[in-house]
C-alpha cells in the first residue's frame, strides 16, 4: 500500500553532490529553466531523505513516539506541530513545482510562489485561523497550514483551480490566483505589491474600535490581525504608509492589533535589498515592536511568531515579524535568475532551502524517519499531479457578462426602500436634541449646512457608521461639513485621522471589513489622487477577486472642484475625476443642489448597505455657502432639508424644464449653477428657452434622459467642469454619438472596447478585449447595415446640429 | 504474474459502509472467495469474535452470515454492527495491490471503525472490539432516533426547496424545545437525529413524497440518534472504555474524517484520533459529504471504491460527485453513462464492478 512513486533519481551523499551544473540552463528557455531549477530543489530533497533513510536503517528509532513530546520548550511546540507544519511545507512546495509543470502545458497561468518562503506555514500555525490574513503571493505554505485548522478545506485543489484560472475556483472564480478564502479568513490580495498593508492596519484597527461600539464582530474579540509581505515592499509608499499609520496610532495608545510579517528574502526581483537594511529601519520605528527569526528554521519561526503573537494579542499593539529567509526559483517562473545571480550565489541561496533544512531537522530531533518523510512528500506530490490533472480540465470562465459579473450586486428595490427607510426617529431625536430642532422642521440652508445634518441623520440611522478624516472632529473638517457631529455622535464614531489619504482610505477598507460602514472625509480631490490605488486596485476589485464573498462597502466625500475665485490654486480646485470614471462599479455622485445632496447622500448610504457598493461623494466646494440662484439675496440656492423618507433614485438626473426648449443644456455641481443662471440669460436677452439637465450621478450616466430631451430640442451643450480630456462630457459625447447616429444615413460610429471590467487571468482575459473575430463581426454589420439604408430611405432620426 | 506498472495501478480511495448497509443481498458474502492469507485472517477474527460471541449466548456473525434470510438479528446492532465490519475488512482484503493503490479511505458512520482498521491504524482485532464495545455498549436513556430525508430532485441535483424544508422544520422543532439535528449529511440525503418528541415534530413538518420506490421522510428502524449530543454520557463512557486498551497508531494512509480533515500518517496525534473516535464523531454531526469531496479535490483517485457490505454508498458519492460537477458528472444520467463506460465508483456489493480491482472473483 506505500508508494513512493517519485523516488527514482540516484542516490546521493548530501543534498548537492548529483546536482548537474546550472549554467548551461541560462541558454535554455526560461520555462525550461525554471522547470530545471524546480526540478534541482525536488531532487536535493528526495536524494537527502534517500541517503538519510539508509544510514538510519542501521539505528535503533523509537517505533511509537510520543506526539505531545515537546520540540522546543520556550514556545511549546509539540513534535506534531512541527511535522504538520513540514506537511504544509511540502506542500506549497509540490504546488509550486506543479505550477510550473501546468504553465509548460499552457494549461496554468501563474508562477510567482512560495518556495523558500514556506516558512510562513509556521506563523500560520501560531495563530488563529479567525486571525484576519492580508497575505501576499508567497504564502503557500501558510495557506496549507491555516486549511489544516478548519476542517474539510480542499487547499491543493483550490489553489490548482487558481493556477489554472478555473472559473470553479472557489474564492476568485479564475479571475486571479490569490490566496484567499472565506472561512479561513483570508481575503484575497492580487499582486498589488504594497496596497494591502493600509488596509491591514484599518482592519485592526476597526477591530478594536467595532468592540467600542458595541458592534458585533463575527471573530473573537482579541483577534489580531497578520499582513505579509517581502522586504523590497518595505520602500514602497503603501507599506510605509500601513506602517506609519499603525505606529502612530498605537504612539498614542489606540489599539492597534496587527501583525507584520516582513519575509525577507534579501532581494525584490534582481535588486539586493542592503543587507541589515530591514533591521535597522523597524527596530527603530516607535509605536512598533521589532521581532526577528530564522524563517528557514520552522521552530525558531514558531517560537518568534508565537512571542509576537502573543504580544500584539496582549498589548493591541503593532508587532513587525522580520523573518530572514530565501527566495528559491526565482522571481516567477519567466524570471531567468541567472541573468543577475551567478551560479554560486543561486547554488548558495538553495543551500538553505527550508524543506530540506526542515526536514533533516526533523530527522536530527528524532521526530520522524527518513523513510516516513520520503513517504509524505512523494505522496503528497504524486496527490498535487493528479489534483492537478483534474484542475486544469476544470472550465475556465467563458464569456464578459459572467467576468465582470462580480464587480457589484445589483438590487435596485433593496436600495430604493432602504434609501427611503425612515424607522429611526428616536435615534435622530436624540441626536439632534429634540424634537423641535429636527432639520426638516427648520427653514431655508446652504449646501454645506444640508450635508452636515445629513450625516447626523445618517448617524443615527446606521449605528454601525463612523466618520473619520483629517480635521474632521473638532474643527469640523476642511470646510465645517462635519462641525460637531463628533459632540453628537461621540468621539469613537466621528474621529481624526493623520494627514495620510492612503491611510484614511485603508481605514475605510478595514472598518468595511469588519462590519462597520465607513464614510471618510478626503479633504480636496487633488489628495485623492495620491492615494486613488487604494480604491483603483484594492476596493474597487475586492468583489470582483472575490466573487463577491467580501465586500468593502464605503461612501467617500471630496470636497472637490473648482471655482473658488482663484482662492487655493490647483491642490484646492482639482477638477480632474478621470481616474475615478473608469473603475468598474465605483459610483460617482455630484450634487448641486442641498436638497439633492441630502437625498443623494441616503441613496448613496443605502448603496454602501445593501450591495456593498463604493460610492465617492464629490461636493462641489464653491457651491457650500451659495445662498442665491440667480442675483443678490433671492435665495434661490437655498433648500430646505428633505425628512426621512424621501431620496435621490440611484443614476437619476433633475431636469430644469423650459416650455418649447430649443437647446439642452446638460451640466452637473457648479456648471449646473451657471447653466441655470445662463438659461435666464438666454431667455431675457436672446429669446431662447434653454432646459437644463443635471446629472447629478456621474457614474452611472442617466444617458436615456439626456437622448430623451436632446432629440427634442436637437441640439445638446454640455457644461463640463472637468478637464476636456478624459472628462465626464467626452464619455457622455461619445455615448451620444454612439446612441444616434448608429441611425443614421450619414455617419455609422461605433465603438469597440474593452469591457468595464477588471481584468481575469488566463484565456478568460480574451472575452474583455477587443478580438479579432469581435472587429470582423462588428465591421460586417456596420457594413451590412448602412448598404441597407438607400440614401432615399427616409431618416427621421434628428440629427444634432453643430 | 504480469507487474504493472506504477500508472497502470489505480489510485483509489476506499470508502467504508455503515451499520444497516447488511442486506439479504449480502448473506453469504464472507463465505465469497479470499486469497489464502486474508482467508486465515478473516477466519482467525471470526472464530475469536464468535467465541466472545457464544460466551454471551449473541448469535454467531457466521450463523448470521449463514442465514437464509434475514432476521430480527440482523437489525439489532449488536449484531450487525461487527458482522459489517467483518464483511467490510473481507471486501478490503480482496482489493488487489497489482491492480490498485489506496491513496485515502474513510468510512460513513461506523464505518469509520472500519475505516480505521483499512487506513492500518488499528489492528483487525483491535477494531473489532472497538466495533463489539461501541454496538453493544448501553446507550443510557432512551434517546430518540433518526429518520432521512432527500434533498436532491430525480436526476440527484440539490433542490433548494427541499434542503430549505428541512432547514425549517429544525429550526420549528428547536424552537418547539426539542432536541433535534444533523445526524449525517449523507450527499443526496439528510439525515436527522431526534429526541422521541423531536421526531415526531420533525415526520410532520417534513411533507411526505415518494421517490425511488421509498417514501420520506423514512423512519431508521432500530437506530438511536447517533451523531448527536444525546449521546454525550455514552461518549464519556466509551472513552474511559477503551481509549487506553486499544494501541492507537497513526494510519499508514490518510484518513478522511466525518469533519474532512485528514489524517495523515506523519502529523495523526493517536491522542487526538481515540478522541476524535471514542467521543468528537459520536457527539457531532457526521458529514459524510464534505469527506467525500475532500477526497476528490484533495487525492483525485481515479476510482471511489466501495466497500461491502450492501451498494448503498455509491448514491451518496454520486450525489456529491454531482454537486462537484466532477469530470462533467453533472447529473444521475450522467453518472450512470459513465458507470456503464468506465466505472468511477465502484461497489464491492456488484460483482461486475468488483472485478475490476479484485482478481478473486
Amino acid at each position: 500500500m506505500r508508494e513512493s512513486t517519485l523516488i527514482t533519481a540516484p542516490s546521493a551523499r548530501g543534498a548537492y553532490a548529483a546536482l548537474p551544473t546550472v549554467v548551461y540552463c541560462a541558454t535554455l528557455p526560461s520555462s525550461y529553466m525554471s522547470i530545471e531549477r524546480a526540478q534541482i530543489i525536488h531532487q536535493a530533497v528526495i536524494n537527502a531523505l534517500r541517503q538519510e533513510a539508509i544510514d538510519e536503517k542501521e539505528l535503533a528509532i523509537d517505533d511509537s513516539p510520543d506526539d505531545d513530546r515537546i520540540v522546543d520548550k520556550n514556545s511549546g511546540l509539540t513534535r506534531i506541530q512541527f511535522l504538520e507544519i513540514l506537511e504544509s511545507q511540502y506542500q506549497a512546495r509540490h504546488l509550486d513545482i506543479e505550477a510550473r509543470r501546468l504553465r509548460r502545458r499552457g494549461t496554468g497561468f501563474y508562477t510567482i510562489g512560495s518556495a523558500g518562503h514556506e516558512g510562513n506555514a509556521a506563523v500560520a500555525a501560531a495563530l488563529r485561523p479567525s486571525d484576519p490574513a492580508f497575505l501576499h503571493y508567497r504564502s503557500g505554505g501558510f495557506f496549507a497550514q491555516r486549511s489544516k485548522q478548519v476542517h474539510g478545506q480542499t487547499p491543493m485543489f483550490d489553489v490548482l483551480l487558481s493556477l489554472c484560472a478555473s472559473a470553479d475556483d472557489p474564492i476568485a472564480g479564475g479571475r486571479h490566483k490569490v490566496f484567499g478564502s472565506k472561512p479561513l479568513w483570508m481575503p484575497p490580495q492580487t499582486s498589488t505589491i504594497a496596497s494591502h498593508l493600509p488596509k491591514a492596519m484599518g482592519t485592526a484597527f476597526a477591530l478594536d474600535r467595532a468592540k467600542r461600539l458595541d458592534h458585533e464582530v463575527s471573530i473573537p474579540d482579541d483577534s489580531i490581525v497578520v499582513c505579509t509581505f517581502g522586504d523590497a515592499t518595505t520602500s514602497h509608499a503603501s507599506a510605509l504608509s500601513g506602517l506609519n499609520a499603525s505606529a502612530w496610532a498605537a504612539y498614542q495608545n489606540l489599539p492597534m492589533p496587527i501583525l507584520f510579517v516582513c519575509e525577507d528574502n534579501g532581494i525584490g526581483i534582481s535588486v539586493q535589498t542592503p543587507p541589515d537594511w530591514v533591521e535597522r529601519v523597524w527596530t527603530s520605528f516607535p509605536g512598533i515592536t521589532y521581532f526577528k527569526a530564522d524563517g528557514c528554521d520552522i521552530i525558531d519561526t514558531y517560537r518568534q511568531a508565537r512571542n509576537a503573537i502573543e504580544f500584539c494579542r496582549k498589548r493591541r499593539t503593532p508587532v513587525f515579524l522580520h523573518l530572514v529567509l530565501v527566495r528559491l526559483l526565482g522571481h516567477a517562473g519567466a524570471d531567468v535568475e541567472m541573468t543577475y545571480r551567478s551560479s554560486t550565489e543561486i547554488q548558495a541561496v538553495e543551500s538553505r532551502d527550508p524543506v530540506l533544512r526542515n526536514s533533516l531537522r526533523a530527522l536530527r530531533l528524532g521526530l520522524s524517519r527518513a523513510k516516513e518523510l520520503l513517504h509524505s512528500y512523494a505522496d503528497i506530490g504524486d496527490r498535487v499531479q493528479a489534483a492537478a490533472r483534474v484542475a486544469e480540465k476544470r472550465p475556465h470562465l467563458s464569456s464578459a457578462v459572467s467576468i465582470s459579473g462580480p464587480i457589484f450586486a445589483h438590487h435596485p428595490r433593496d436600495v430604493e426602500l432602504e434609501a427611503l427607510r425612515a424607522n429611526y426617529h428616536e435615534q435622530r431625536v436624540e441626536l439632534f436634541g429634540s424634537e423641535r430642532r429636527l432639520p426638516e422642521l427648520q427653514g431655508p440652508q446652504t449646501l454645506a449646512r444640508l450635508i452636515n445634518w445629513t450625516l447626523l441623520d445618517l448617524l443615527a440611522k446606521y449605528p454601525e457608521m463612523i466618520v473619520f478624516g483629517q480635521d474632521v472632529a473638532r474643527r469640523g473638517g476642511v470646510y465645517g461639513i462635519t462641525t460637531r457631529l463628533a459632540e453628537r455622535a461621540g468621539s469613537a464614531r466621528v474621529f481624526n485621522t493623520l494627514l495620510d489619504e492612503q491611510s484614511i482610505l485603508g481605514l475605510s477598507i478595514g472598518a468595511a471589513h469588519m462590519g462597520l460602514l465607513p464614510v471618510p472625509e478626503i479633504q480636496y480631490l487633488a489628495y485623492y489622487q495620491n492615494a486613488q490605488d487604494q480604491i483603483r486596485s484594492e476596493a474597487a476589485t475586492l468583489s470582483f477577486f472575490s466573487q463577491g464573498k467580501f465586500l468593502n462597502p464605503m461612501v467617500v466625500r471630496i470636497p472637490s472642484w473648482a471655482y473658488q475665485k482663484g482662492f487655493g490654486g490647483h491642490f484646492h480646485n482639482d477638477n480632474s475625476i478621470a481616474v475615478l470614471r473608469d473603475l468598474p462599479g465605483v459610483v460617482i455622485a455630484s450634487p448641486s443642489r442641498g436638497d439633492d445632496a441630502v437625498g443623494m447622500l441616503r441613496t448613496a448610504l443605502a448603496l454602501a448597505s445593501i450591495e456593498g457598493r463604493i460610492v465617492l461623494f464629490l461636493e462641489p466646494i464653491a457651491l457650500y455657502q451659495t445662498r442665491d440662484l440667480h442675483g443678490q439675496g433671492d435665495d434661490g440656492w437655498r433648500r430646505r432639508f428633505p425628512p426621512p423618507g424621501e431620496a435621490v433614485e440611484f443614476g437619476q438626473s433633475r431636469v430644469y424644464v423650459a416650455s418649447h426648449a430649443e437647446i439642452t443644456i446638460v451640466s452637473w455641481a457648479n456648471g449646473l449653477l451657471r447653466s441655470l443662471q445662463a438659461s435666464r440669460l438666454l431667455a431675457a436677452y436672446h429669446g431662447i428657452a434653454a432646459e437644463v439637465i443635471d446629472l447629478r450621478w456621474l457614474a452611472p450616466i442617466d444617458l436615456e434622459t439626456v437622448l430623451k430631451h436632446g432629440s427634442r430640442t436637437g441640439r445638446i451643450l454640455i457644461v463640463d467642469e472637468g478637464r476636456a480630456t478624459a472628462g465626464v462630457s467626452e464619455g457622455l459625447v461619445t455615448a451620444i454619438v454612439e446612441a444616434t447616429t448608429k441611425r443614421s444615413k450619414d455617419l455609422d460610429i461605433e465603438r469597440y472596447c474593452a469591457a468595464d471590467s477588471f481584468i481575469p487571468l488566463g484565456p478568460a482575459s480574451e472575452h474583455i478585449l477587443p478580438s479579432i473575430d469581435g472587429i470582423v463581426d462588428r465591421s460586417v454589420a456596420m457594413v451590412r447595415r448602412s448598404t441597407r439604408l438607400s440614401p432615399h430611405a427616409g431618416n427621421c432620426t434628428p440629427t444634432f446640429r453643430s | 504474474m504480469s507487474h504493472r506498472t506504477e500508472a497502470e495501478r489505480r489510485r483509489i480511495a476506499v470508502i467504508c459502509p455503515g451499520r444497516g448497509s447488511y442486506s439479504s443481498d449480502d448473506l453469504g458474502s464472507l463465505s465469497r472467495p479470499l486469497t489464502i492469507v486474508a482467508r486465515k485472517k478473516i477466519e482467525k477474527l471470526l472464530e475469536a469474535t464468535d467465541t466472545r460471541r457464544q460466551a454471551v449466548n449473541a448469535p454467531t456473525l457466521v450463523s448470521l452470515d449463514d442465514a437464509s434470510r434475514l432476521t430480527v438479528d440482523h437489525s439489532a446492532g449488536e449484531h450487525v454492527s461487527p458482522l459489517t465490519f467483518a464483511c467490510t475488512a473481507a471486501d478490503y482484503l480482496r482489493i488487489d495491490p497489482e491492480l490498485c493503490r489506496v491513496v485515502a479511505v474513510a468510512g460513513n458512520s461506523m464505518g469509520w471503525y472500519s475505516a480505521l482498521y483499512c487506513a492500518g491504524a488499528m489492528e483487525l482485532d483491535e477494531t473489532m472490539q472497538l466495533v463489539e464495545t461501541m454496538s453493544s455498549m448501553n446507550l443510557g436513556v432512551p434517546t430518540g432516533g433518526q429518520l432521512i430525508y432527500p434533498t436532491t430532485d430525480e436526476r440527484w441535483i440539490t433542490d433548494n426547496t427541499l434542503v430549505t424544508r428541512v432547514d425549517d422544520a429544525l429550526v420549528f422543532a428547536r424552537k418547539a424545545g426539542h432536541r433535534v439535528g444533523d445526524s449525517i449529511h449523507y450527499g443526496g440525503y439528510r439525515v436527522l437525529w431526534g429526541d422521541k418528541d423531536g421526531l415526531r415534530v420533525l415526520r410532520e413538518r417534513l411533507l411526505p413524497f415518494e421517490s425511488g420506490g421509498r417514501s420520506y421522510p423514512m423512519h431508521l428502524f432500530g437506530h438511536e440518534a447517533f451523531h448527536s449530543p444525546l449521546l454525550e454520557d455514552y461518549a464519556r463512557r466509551a472513552t474511559k472504555a477503551l481509549c487506553n486498551t486499544i494501541d492507537w497508531r497513526p494510519p499508514r494512509v490518510p484518513l478522511i474524517d466525518g469533519r474532512g480533515r485528514q489524517w495523515s500518517h506523519l502529523t495523526t496525534s493517536t491522542r487526538e484520533l481515540a478522541d476524535y473516535t471514542l467521543r468528537l464523531q459520536v457527539t457531532e454531526t457526521f458529514n459524510f459529504t464534505t469527506c467525500i469531496r475532500v477526497i476528490l479535490r484533495e487525492f483525485a483517485p481515479d476510482l471511489i471504491v466501495c466497500l461491502g457490505p450492501g451498494d448503498a454508498l455509491s448514491a451518496p458519492v454520486a450525489q456529491v460527485m454531482i454537486q462537484e460537477n466532477w469530470q462533467g458528472i453533472n447529473g444521475r444520467e450522467s453518472f450512470v453513462m459513465r458507470q456503464k463506460i468506465d466505472p468511477i465508483v465502484v461497489s464491492f456489493g456488484r460483482a461486475h464492478q468488483r472485478q475490476i480491482i479484485s482478481k478473486n472473483e
